[in-house]
């Protein structure tokens, strides 16, 4: 499969991209009689990746085996050189790992300087004066140099996310895996975020699950859709935007006959499908691509305005 | 003064750098409390500062900064560092709120049953049936959901995995042995018998690190005790026609073999297995 296109097999970067990091082929994982993930083919290269899908799709699954917290069912894995599945290639991935989960898991006892101190400490950071010159720094990072010392059980929702970020950014590692690195942060926490990104993590090969579809064009190189533990896409934000090309309309009623309408922010419908009468075409997003290949429901004026949003 | 928009004026700045001493008392512990929280402000003395002077405020500040960030250790911490645990290791092993919380219920109960045995003409017995439950909760707890306060992070980093589990094991093990040693002694009318629980204890702690491997912790020492408990009370009153518990063949010479060979085959299985203790199948 080429580069920017539905995937029904291996997706391999485009070819002015460098070489993939990680790799999986046939990667499977079921969870009693849930299937997780079914045969994902996929590779990603320096830079940021992007993993959308909706829940339930398997990205927390996929990034958790990549990360090497969860052994996966079937497959191949190739992750930074070596193979994670074994004891020697897991400690090598680990070694060069960052890692935030979806839900951390936070003792909220700790301080912040306290919980990134102790996954420094976890992360081989032997040293005292040096880790905990890391930790000053990766707190920084994250603008949350005026609470270090605050218990996490204090801390908002925004913060403590901040805090996950930051315990991964230590050591500056190769590969960042991030879940839903951006959930409960608001609109500038999420533009630091994303600046820091492209700072703190230039060179390294980020993936990162999102329902934020403006996230994944504002940052990502590539873009993996995963629906039903299968990928249905692989390619760029542009190539995923592509797939809803001459079929977004603007109109000012809604049309039966539309795939998808919503009302948006400005009381215009927007059409996705074919032309309702007096409608005018329009530029496809990364989110009529996804919602396209998602094949959603109609959203509900509700979602309209979180989209529009 | 403080304020997150407020930041220190250029003249103030040289001041500072060229003539301290003439600052007014006021002005000078606003400075060093804002200081103290601005990194801008520290950027701009630091790259204001003639170089050898700056590279020694530098070096000031991140002593300063070290001993300020330090965390508390906790008085198991200071003593494992007097052993010569060090470099962090001490704050892995000890920085866990469900072994500190396991360790607390253990000494509890232990504690509570010295008192209650001392008056019973059973004590012996019921100290040997309930003493190796007390190493088994809290070696489970070691690998309990809510063991490790990094939770999910932690795992995907090099230290995490089976030796960590074996490490806080170990520190768990060995703080309710001594625990149970000591009540042991002191409970009377135990006599020779005061080691008997030590080898069924061990055998059931290897043994939760090996069904952890299969179940979740606590449904690996709810099988454990349901099993020993019932074991000792079969033994004692069928196989042995109700000979009292201190005198049955669980804790005589061959059941201590019995539980000697259960440590040791839990034990193989633990290792062959410990690669569930990497990922976090082990730790739901």
């Amino acid at each position: 499969m080429t580069d920017a296109g539905l995937a029904g097999g291996a997706a391999g970067p485009a070819p002015d991209r460098p070489p993939p990091t990680v790799s999986v082929r046939g990667l499977r994982k079921r969870f009693g009689t849930t299937v997780a993930l079914d045969g994902v083919d996929a590779a990603f290269a320096p830079g940021v990746n992007g993993l959308l899908g909706p829940n339930g799709a398997g990205k927390t699954t996929m990034l958790r085996i990549l990360a090497t917290v969860l052994p996966a069912d079937a497959g191949r894995l190739d992750v930074l050189g070596v193979d994670p599945t074994g004891g020697d290639g897991r400690l090598s991935v680990r070694r060069r790992l960052g890692y935030l989960p979806q839900e951390p898991g936070f003792h909220r006892r700790f301080t912040a300087f306290e919980f990134v101190d102790y996954v420094a400490i976890l992360k081989e950071w032997v040293d005292r004066r040096p880790r905990h010159d890391e930790v000053r720094r990766v707190l920084g990072l994250v603008g949350l140099e005026a609470v270090m010392h605050k218990r996490i059980g204090r801390l908002s929702g925004g913060m403590r996310r901040r805090v996950g970020i930051a315990q991964a950014l230590l050591g500056r590692p190769e590969l960042l895996v991030l879940d839903e690195p951006t959930a409960g942060l608001d609109p500038e926490q999420r533009l630091r975020f994303r600046e820091l990104l492209g700072t703190e993590a230039a060179g390294a090969t980020v993936l990162l699950s999102t329902h934020q579809t403006d996230d994944v064009a504002a940052l990502c190189q590539h873009v993996v859709v995963l629906l039903d533990g299968r990928i249905r896409f692989s390619g760029t934000p542009s190539g995923l935007a592509a797939l809803a090309a001459d079929r977004v309309w603007l109109a000012s009623e809604r049309d039966v006959r539309a795939e998808l309408a919503w009302v948006t922010g400005e009381g215009k419908v927007r059409h996705i499908g074919e032309p309702p009468v007096g409608a005018h075409l329009v530029e496809p997003t990364v989110e009529d691509g996804y919602l396209v290949l998602a094949g959603r429901d109609t959203p509900t004026d509700a979602d309209a305005k979180a989209l529009a949003s | 003064m403080t304020s997150r928009d407020w930041h220190v004026p250029a003249p103030l700045l040289a001041q500072v750098l060229d003539d301290p001493w003439t600052l007014d008392d006021w002005t000078a512990s606003s400075l060093e409390a804002h200081l103290m929280s601005c990194a801008a402000c520290r950027r701009r003395l630091t790259a204001a500062a003639p170089p050898a002077a700056a590279a020694a405020a530098a070096a000031s500040w991140a002593a300063i900064a070290d001993r300020v960030d330090q965390p508390r250790s906790t008085l198991v911490e200071q003593l494992l560092h007097r052993l010569g645990v060090g470099n962090g290791t001490e704050r892995l092993l000890t920085a866990t709120p469900a072994v500190r919380a396991a360790g607390l219920l253990a000494v509890g109960i232990v504690a509570l049953a010295a008192i209650a045995l001392s008056h019973t003409t059973q004590a012996v017995g019921t100290f040997l049936m309930l003493s190796p439950l007390v190493p088994l909760a809290a070696v489970a707890a070691t690998f309990a959901p809510a063991a490790d306060p990094a939770g999910e992070a932690g795992i995907g980093t090099p230290l995490h995995g089976a030796g960590l589990v074996l490490r806080r094991a170990a520190v768990v093990l060995g703080a309710s042995f001594g625990v149970l040693e000591a009540v042991a002694l002191a409970l009377p009318g135990m006599g020779s018998m005061a080691a008997a629980w030590v080898l069924p204890a061990i055998a059931l702690a290897l043994g939760a690190l090996a069904l952890g491997t299969w179940l979740r912790a606590e449904v690996a020492v709810g099988v454990l005790a349901a099993g020993w408990l019932l074991t000792v009370w079969s033994v004692s009153w069928a196989i042995d026609h109700r000979t009292p518990i201190v005198d049955s063949a669980t804790f005589s010479a061959a059941g201590q073999a019995i539980a000697l060979a259960v440590a040791v085959a839990a034990a193989a299985v633990a290792a062959v297995r410990r690669d569930r203790y990497a990922t976090l199948e082990a730790f739901r």
